[in-house]
């Protein structure tokens, strides 16, 4: 195998690995914020496809403002669902379990929904880019394999900002820290819960509308991926947003070189032996967060 | 107080939904011959009584077929389309007099892509409807998880997925009116071997289907004298293949077959031709209209396959006249073409079971399943359907052609025309 292929390798796997961890990100922000555990994010990631491609191809909406729209119309969802389901079971005093079920639930929903809304054959999600591949340094890469490393690793680093140097952002940390003490302060901690359900939401479908020029769109994209992010998320640090794109990242780097160097028969055998390893050597993550440990 | 109506409203909405989901199996479609179709029916011949091994015997006033298919979650519309035509061409059936005489009716569940659920439906087809006859996923694995007890009630069953693997067992009430893909491997290895390749990379999925068949394609390939450079698959659901591209191609085969399912199908396409594969890709069957729309249709160049019939963008396209007008009429209850071969495979299924009832003169399981044997020289959507061989399958040869600007081009027209000299100045290729 010559270095260019290693370089196309190294591309796909940060393009796929950046959108575990993605994934993972939101992952990591709703358990910062509410404490649980939620598996919609997958099929948010699905929806956020579809609402992308109807933006722009179906609506010819250009490509940043349908990401933005897209990215809107999940933030919405996401405070509803915290809004309306969530918060309405915790109200009811219920254990964890039956928020994760609900969660479930509400992802099997959203995936039936998109079939029943765009049905169930593959659409094609047209390419962004007026070229199929750019040359760089004799790599041949998908101009939109690159964007969506670069956007992932943008939005990361908003988020940075956003949590660390904004009022809101350091209420929401407040908030996530201990909402009690944060409540006597005068914080908003339903908003700001809201706001975490909401922001994941729009992370995942930003995701989605990343993915679909390079897998097309259908109504499953969303499974498999989800449960990759939630790897990704452990082994970074269950709840921590840095810990979730550097393990979304070794996700997809160790997956995809292994599939390609030792056997594809066990891809995912490897990726998901990689998240039994780290949990129970070390199940704080590299980024030695203790959610799960606790 | 707006935070319960809210609440209130989004509960309801998810229980509706998931009633939705999960009430699959209980509803039921029904397709029921018109009123004047019946009437006409009943002055014809009553369906003769069959004995216990062959079932209830079709005395009732319709001929009843029970059809198990994916008509939701993911690749559900290749299900979707089988029921559309087996709709069309129950209809045709029913306006030119049913099964000698009895009009056919059509009673419809959903699996849900799921081989337990189809086991569940079938049991049901036998126990509660009754059903006189029954057709099988376009899934093969759920063909195979329950073909078997409508073989063993008796009843006369067609399975539509393409999968060797189900026909291998001795189900002698079990059919097939869609191809075999491993009885189209000798023909793919034909492929290989008039482009000159001596050398190829094998892709494919888990699936039952897309595995065994390219283990008959490898096993074919070395006793052919060629060599399997690299064998590389992917997981159902996985979208990433990069790894398993990277790999295959730095083996450096002559050309690349692919054995897969669905979506995948166009997704490795893309993946292929992104990082530089120009060659040509030997695919297990036909690549579809809405497979071409996924990968593109300058990637999907070059796409050589071997199988009975290919699927078009509308009637127009199309030049067989039987085909045409099968097309023609799917576009006219549905609005637009098909864009799968199952819907093929729903009619010709139908059209067989009509063609045994014509045979057997009698619509019970055991009569209906002898006729089926003798059937020989009838027109199907992808050639001439002859069950004569005794092996229960239809498709007896395939055809092949090769992909080349959106169109279907029978291979050796291609050769004759000059579309492969055209191809290696194209892509640069030296074979």
């Amino acid at each position: 195998m010559n270095m260019s292929v290693y370089g196309m390798l190294l591309v796909s796997s940060l393009a796929i690995g950046s959108i575990y961890g993605l994934i993972a990100l939101g992952y990591a922000l709703i358990y910062k914020s509410s404490g649980l555990l939620s598996f919609t994010q997958g099929d948010i990631l699905t929806l956020g496809a579809y609402l992308g491609l109807t933006f722009y191809s179906i609506l010819g909406i250009p490509f940043a403002i349908s990401l933005l729209l897209t990215m809107a119309c999940a933030f919405v969802l996401g405070i509803l669902l915290e809004k309306g389901v969530i918060r309405q079971l915790l109200n009811k005093n219920v254990g964890a379990i039956y928020v994760v079920l609900a969660t479930i639930a509400i992802s099997y929903i959203i995936q039936n929904g998109s079939q029943l809304a765009w049905g169930t054959i593959q659409l094609n999600f047209p390419s962004v880019f007026p070229v199929q591949n750019v040359n760089i340094f004799g790599v041949n890469v998908r101009p939109e394999a690159l964007m969506c490393f670069i956007v992932s690793i943008a939005l990361m680093i908003i988020l940075h900002f956003f949590m660390t140097k904004t009022r809101f952002g350091t209420s929401m940390r407040a908030a996530s820290m201990d909402s009690m003490a944060a409540e006597s302060l005068g914080i908003d901690v339903s908003l700001t819960t809201g706001v975490s359900w909401g922001l994941s939401a729009g992370l995942a479908a930003i995701a989605g509308m990343l993915i679909g020029p390079i897998y097309g769109v259908y109504s499953t994209l969303g499974s498999t991926i989800g449960r990759k992010g939630f790897s990704g998320a452990v082994i970074g640090g269950y709840g921590n947003m840095y810990g979730a794109m550097i393990g979304g990242l070794i996700l997809g780097i160790v997956e995809t070189f292994s599939a390609s160097l030792i056997s594809s028969t066990y891809r995912n055998l490897i990726a998901y032996a990689l998240l039994l390893i780290f949990m129970f050597i070390k199940p704080t993550g590299i980024f030695n967060e203790r959610a799960i440990q606790d | 107080m707006y935070k319960k109506i809210l609440a209130l409203v989004l509960s309801v909405l998810m229980v509706l939904s998931l009633a939705g989901c999960s009430g699959g199996n209980d509803a039921e479609e029904t397709t029921a011959a018109p009123a004047g179709e019946t009437a006409a029916a009943e002055g014809g011949e009553e369906a003769e009584g069959g004995n216990a091994e062959g079932g209830e015997a079709a005395s009732g006033d319709t001929f009843k077929i029970g059809a198990y298919l994916q008509l939701s979650g993911g690749n559900s519309a290749y299900g979707v389309e089988a029921r559309n035509a087996i709709e069309i061409a129950i209809e045709e059936v029913n306006a030119n007099g049913g099964f000698n005489g009895v009009p056919v009716e059509l009673v419809v569940y959903d699996t849900q892509g799921s081989a337990e659920e189809a086991v569940k439906i079938v049991t049901k087809l036998i126990e509660v409807d009754q059903v006189d006859a029954a057709i099988g996923s376009i899934n093969s694995s759920e063909v195979l998880a329950a073909a078997g007890y409508l073989n063993d009630a008796g009843v006369y069953n067609f399975g539509m997925g393409t999968s060797p693997t189900w026909m291998e067992e001795d189900w002698p009430y079990v059919f097939r009116a869609a191809m075999n893909n491993g009885n189209a491997v000798p023909a793919t290895v034909e492929l290989v071997q008039l482009f000159g390749y001596t050398s190829v990379g094998t892709f494919y999925g888990q699936d039952d289907n897309s595995l065994t068949t390219a283990e008959t394609f490898e096993a074919a390939c070395e006793e052919a004298g060629i060599t399997v450079t690299a064998s590389e698959s992917y997981d159902t659901g996985d979208s990433d293949f990069s790894a398993q591209v990277a790999s295959i191609l730095a083996s450096n085969p002559d050309c690349v077959y692919i054995s897969v399912m669905g979506e995948a199908g166009p997704l490795i396409v893309q993946q292929l031709r992104q990082y530089g594969y120009s060659g040509i890709i030997i695919d297990k069957e036909s690549f579809m209209e809405s497979q071409i729309d996924i990968a593109g249709e300058q990637n999907s160049n070059y796409i050589a396959f071997a199988n009975p019939y290919v699927t078009y963008a509308s009637s127009a396209d199309c030049d067989d006249e039987y085909m045409k007008s099968f097309l023609e009429k799917y576009e006219a209850a549905y609005g637009e073409c098909c864009k799968t071969d199952s819907a093929y495979r729903g009619w010709d299924t139908i059209m067989c079971m009509w063609e045994a009832s014509k045979i057997a003169g009698a619509n019970d399981s055991d009569s209906l399943k002898d006729a089926t044997h003798q059937i020989s020289g009838l027109q199907g959507l992808g050639g001439t359907i002859d069950f004569t061989a005794g092996d229960r399958e239809a498709y007896q040869t395939v055809n092949k052609f090769i992909l080349v600007d959106r169109k279907n081009i029978p291979v050796d027209q291609w050769m004759e025309e000059g579309g492969y000299d055209a191809y290696k100045e194209a892509t640069g290729n030296e074979k």
